[in-house]
Order: C-alpha cells, then structure tokens, then sequence
C-alpha cells in the first residue's frame, strides 16, 4: 500500500489527519510531518528524509503539502529532485486526503496522486444559493 | 525605484513570501540572489516551482545582480529582489547601488550565533555586515511578514 505522508506549516497536517480519521476511521501507513517555528527547512527536510528511510525500501510514497511555494513542499521537492521517489501534490484539504485514503488499495503512487489533485480540485465550489 | 522591495532572507522563497509580501507589494518579478546555488539544478528547480504561478524569477550571484541593475532590467516589473546573504548585500552596495530600507526575514540558527530577533540570527562577520549597511543610511526593517511590527535592531549592533 503506497505510504503518504502529510506535510504542513504548523498543525494542520495533524489537525487534518483526526479529521480524516472521524470520517474514515483509524488509518496506518500515514505519517505527519509539521514545521514548527522555530524549526528551519533543513530540519524539515532531515525529518523528511528519514521518515522515508524508516519505510519498508519498497513502499511507494505520496506526500500532500499544503501550501506550493511553501517550506514543506520546497524541501519535499528538494529531496525528489534529488532522487527520492516520491509524488507530491499541494494544496493538502479534506477531501483530498479522504479521497486518497479511500482509494489506497490496489493503486500504485502515480495513480493516487491524480486521485489525489483531482478528489482536492472537486472538493471546492462556490455554492452560489440566491442565483 | 523599480525594485519594491529588498529583502535579506536564507530561506529565499518560502510561505511568507509567495502568499504575503507578493501580495502586498504585488510582485510580478522575483530575483533571488546567491551565489551558492546558481550552478545547482536541485535548488534552481525547487526555486521555480516555489514561485508563484504567473510571477518572472531570476537567481543570480551578486554580481549577476548589478548587471542587470546596471542595464535597467528592473526598471520595469514591480521587483522583490531576495538576498540569502548579507555579504551579497554588501557587495552590491559597494557596486554603487543604493536604496533606503532592507527588510530582513529570516537568518537561520547556527552554533555560535547571536539572536537578533525572533527569526534574524547572526555571526560577528554577519553583524559587522550590517553594521556597514546600518551606517550607510539605510534602515533595518526586521519583519518577517508585511503586518509584523517592525524591528529595529540598530542597537544591537
């Protein structure tokens, strides 16, 4: 089963992983990754990195950011163009992550990351009641 | 003054930047300035894909800098120039360019440095830098975001 990992400024990924749980139920192969103030984007990155290490050499792993441009998503993408494999996909909301979570079996990375963008893109609309 | 805004930041672009400075000064031309990583692609890459959608990025060493100053490339697009360094602010105020305010974001935490602010720490090397900036005239202005109050580390000095 393909490995995510949330990643965010602050608690969000946390706060957004008990969400999730509320809705979907106890998940395992999921890990979150927070930059805190006070720490910077190379602790991030290490923090990152050996989460990946401590995995199963042949898991597959998608990770969500929340913010493109961001330190989480920065680092993350500095270590794939590094040569960790890896897909990102930014923009980490609820219904991305329970999508993904929902679809995990049977996919391999790739698959789930275009579950992922896209179940992220649906879940928004302007509900536009008095036209 | 084309340029909007100076800054003296070692995470170059990050958060803070793409969502509240480019939208306070509404940015269309980011220029990052470190010598350090113009010849590495993991960074350059990771700095394109930092910055915003629809918004020019430029990374060059300092002296690329003054260049392109020199040639008016700034003169046109509303420009956030970004410096890693302090030392490559310093150069390029002893390369003739002048402007009023630095904004300082972020100095990382080394061993051995003294804490300016929250977010700004620095070496004696670091501190002499800004002393020589501070003495030119121009102002310190250390916040992290545009609504953060400012900070004025003069004294610290």
């Amino acid at each position: 089963m393909v490995h995510i990992i949330l990643a965010s400024h602050g608690d969000a990924a946390q706060g957004i992983l008990s969400t999730a749980e509320l809705i979907c139920g106890k998940q395992t192969d999921i890990t979150v990754i927070s930059l805190v103030p006070g720490s910077g984007p190379n602790d991030f990155y290490h923090e990152l990195e050996n989460s990946i290490n401590k995995l199963n050499a042949t898991s597959e792993v998608i990770i969500l950011t929340d913010l493109i441009g961001g330190t989480p998503t920065n680092e993350a993408l500095r270590l794939a163009i590094g040569g960790q494999p890896m897909e990102i996909v930014t923009g980490l909301n609820l219904p991305m992550i329970i999508e993904t979570i929902l679809c995990r079996k049977g996919k391999n990375v790739l698959e789930l990351a275009a579950i992922a963008e896209e179940a992220g893109k649906k879940g928004i609309m302007h509900l536009k009641v008095n036209e | 003054m084309p340029i909007a805004s100076i800054r003296l930041d070692d995470r170059m672009i990050h958060g803070q930047v793409t969502t509240s400075w480019v939208k306070y000064l509404n940015i269309n031309l980011i220029v990052v300035i470190n010598g350090d990583i113009v010849e590495d692609p993991i960074q350059r890459k990771v700095l394109e894909f930092a910055c915003p959608m629809g918004i020019g990025f430029r990374l060059c060493d300092a002296a690329g800098f003054v260049k392109a100053y020199n040639e008016n490339e700034f003169e046109k697009p509303n420009t956030l120039v970004i410096f890693a360094k302090v030392k490559d602010v310093v150069e390029v105020i002893r390369q003739g360019i002048s402007f009023s305010s630095l904004n300082i974001g972020n100095l990382k935490f080394l061993p051995g440095k003294t804490q300016l602010s929250k977010s700004v720490f620095v070496n004696e090397e670091e501190k002499q830098y800004l002393k020589e900036i501070h003495e030119k005239g121009i102002e310190l202005d250390v916040r992290m975001l545009p609504t953060d109050k400012k900070i004025n580390i003069s004294k610290l000095l």
